[in-house]
């Protein structure tokens, strides 16, 4: 028990920059299939949350079929958060289903992009774990990474 | 402020791979061992994997040659993967890449027809793994090289292989072994998946070839078994060894059968997978003797074609409360038959049965506390296979001392418990499978078997032994590992 609390006491939680208001992004996240579609609610609403902590609140919209297409044609209100991504079965490695979960988060606040691609390795125990099992795997990533984005911005500002 | 929305497709596609990734396992760990041993707390595997297993890598590096531009598109890969058991400093290898291999490569295609991927090189597959002992009872093609085809859809998937297993069961003394076999997998609803699969192997007696399928005609087994084939045929048959009778050409053949069921999803049950496999061993080859000076080979193909493996697992995940506790519990069952061999104990001829049960509370998300415990029993088929104490008997028939006997010790069951705690630390948050893991364990096992561990002590009873014996049935380890999923 000493030994976990002394670990515990280890652990250092990210930094966080917020916004001085709050501030309403669009936001896209998109899992591309077939039919590309929103990436699992639980995933999204996580982010948001982690969001949430820079004052940011994340506005989900509805996810075009072919957002490929649809993002070159529409019209947006200003910074908007992007996620795009795309889960693929790599192989059976010692015993779990190794999938890549590649990301990419993008800011765009009418001027510039940050940004970030990311490839993100998660382990399936089971067969049926498909994408949006993936993308679940990869959150804590994906938390990580939007953090740092969103800091960087915000310090921008 | 508006703006179009085409502006943010400068920076390129949406996301995309890299053309050559590399994936891969390790597993490393210190068990400083007070009491003799070599850093495991049992023999093996059969007691749970925590504690039992040494240290092993991979790596398996993809290269993309073709890749998808949206989903659904052709594809192609390549896959290259060498793995292997010995770490610097931490095992009798000591790294060296002589214990390491090329286990894997294979070119991959896909959706050329849709849903369909090709796999061209090594094949292996299978339908999951066992966490709790780190084995995978339900697999096929582990020994193949050929090709095969995948056919998935949302919920089933069918895959049929064919090939060549020759260089995996005799490397050097290849012979062509032709195997074909498939996999069946459905999920009719969302909490219930099965499978079925099997492997056949064909090994064809070519005249001529020294590599085929023979028998020595006329082999006692015994004889086989204490090496004394070639100096009985001569006791027999005096001044004729010239006449030592001559191989005979034979086809061998051998199978496997595999099956699984999967469930899960409900109330506390994470999931829940259960294996089965039948396997019949292919014969093995030949063995030698030397009689006066001469070498002799010994076909034994009819003397080792009666050899069959079963095994059954089964290990279920429950979540008894979200984010806090989760158990795993995991059964197993082996049965190993040699049909030609009913007077020496041996690993073909035995069975056994443990299970496994580990429970992990989260006290943070990244900070779990693990107890796990596992009660195992091993018999042997052909009579006593292990010793109890220091001073137990040695070869043996039916307990009396005999230098020709074929039994060993004073039992023929092992028993085994074994039991482990410590503190696990997870970056990736909850979870008893979740990776990466570095663990602080003591894990403490107690067998009816005297010295129940690898060890170097030194077993014999004879007056000028300079070391001693050892009596001891507990056995205590502390360990310090890592492993991971990369």
């Amino acid at each position: 028990m000493v030994l976990i609390t002394l670990l515990t006491g280890c652990l250092k939680s990210p930094a966080v920059v917020s916004s001085p208001s709050t501030e309403q992004w669009p936001t896209w996240m998109i899992l591309e299939m077939t039919e590309d579609k929103a990436v699992p609610a639980n995933v999204s609403n996580q982010l948001a949350k982690a969001a949430q902590q820079h004052n940011i609140t994340l506005d989900l919209q509805p996810t075009p079929a072919d957002f490929e297409i649809a993002k070159h044609v529409g019209a947006v209100e200003s910074p908007v958060l992007v996620l795009e991504s795309r889960a693929e079965f790599y192989a059976q490695v010692n015993g779990r289903f190794r999938w890549e979960v590649d990301v990419k988060i993008d800011i765009f606040d009418g001027t510039d992009h940050i940004s970030e691609e990311l490839t993100i390795p998660v382990f399936h125990q089971f067969h049926h774990e498909r994408q949006a099992e993936a993308l679940e795997a990869a959150l804590p990533t994906l938390e990580r990474k939007l953090h740092s984005l969103l800091n960087k911005q915000l310090s921008a500002q | 402020m508006s703006i179009v929305f085409g502006l943010m497709g400068l920076l390129g596609q949406s996301a995309e791979a890299a053309p050559v990734q590399v994936g891969g396992y390790m597993r490393v760990m210190t068990r400083p061992d007070v009491q003799g041993g070599n850093g495991t707390l049992g023999y093996w595997n059969l007691y749970g994997r925590l504690l039992n297993e040494r240290g092993y890598t991979m790596l398996d590096t993809r290269i993309q040659l073709q890749e998808a531009d949206s989903f659904g598109d052709p594809w192609s890969s390549v896959h290259f993967r060498a793995e292997g058991g010995s770490i610097a400093n931490t095992d009798a290898g000591n790294g060296n890449l002589s214990n390491f291999r090329l286990s894997q490569v294979y070119l991959l295609s896909g959706n050329n027809i849709p849903n369909l991927v090709w796999q061209l090189g090594t094949l292996e597959s299978y339908f999951g793994d066992l966490g709790l002992y780190d084995m995978r009872p339900a697999m096929v093609f582990t020994d193949t090289v050929g090709v095969s085809g995948r056919y998935q859809t949302e919920r089933s998937e069918l895959l049929i292989g064919v090939g060549d297993a020759g260089y995996a069961k005799y490397g050097g003394e290849y012979n062509t072994v032709w195997t074909s076999g498939f996999t069946l997998r459905h999920r009719p609803i969302d909490r219930l998946e099965f499978g079925i699969g099997g492997q056949g192997y064909l090994e064809l007696g070519t005249p001529g070839n020294r590599n085929a399928p023979y028998t020595t005609p006329e082999m006692d087994y015994e004889d086989w078994l204490r090496g004394e084939v070639v100096q009985q045929f001569d006791a027999e048959n005096p001044f004729d060894i010239l006449e030592f009778p001559i191989p005979e050409l034979q086809n061998s053949s051998s199978y496997t059968a595999i099956g699984y069921i999967g469930f899960g999803g409900f109330g506390p049950v994470i999931w829940n997978n259960f294996y089965a496999t039948y396997r019949t061993l292919h014969p093995e080859k030949y063995t030698t003797e030397y009689f006066e000076g001469q070498e002799f080979k010994l076909y034994t193909t009819d003397l080792t074609d009666e050899r069959d493996t079963l095994l059954i697992g089964n290990e279920m995940q429950l979540r008894i409360v979200p984010n806090k506790w989760d158990i795993a519990w995991g059964l197993l069952y082996g049965r190993h038959q040699d049909g030609d061999n009913d007077i020496a104990p041996s690993n073909h001829d035995r069975t056994y049965a443990s299970t496994v049960i580990r429970s992990q509370w989260y006290i943070k998300p990244e900070f779990h506390f693990l107890i796990e415990s596992s009660i195992a029993q091993e018999i042997s088929h052909n009579g006593r296979a292990y010793r109890e104490h220091a001073d137990s008997i040695f070869a043996n028939t039916n307990g009396t001392a005999d230098a020709r006997g074929f039994e060993y010790g004073d039992t023929d069951t092992r028993i085994t418990w074994q039991g482990k705690t410590g503190v696990v630390l997870n970056p990736n948050g909850v979870g008893i499978f979740n990776r990466p893991s570095l663990r602080v364990l003591y894990g403490s096992q107690y067998s009816n078997q005297n010295n129940a561990f690898g060890n170097s002590f030194v077993e014999s009873l004879d007056q000028y032994n300079n070391f001693g014996n050892r009596e001891q049935h507990w056995h205590h380890v502390v360990a310090v590992e890592t492993e991971s999923w990369f």
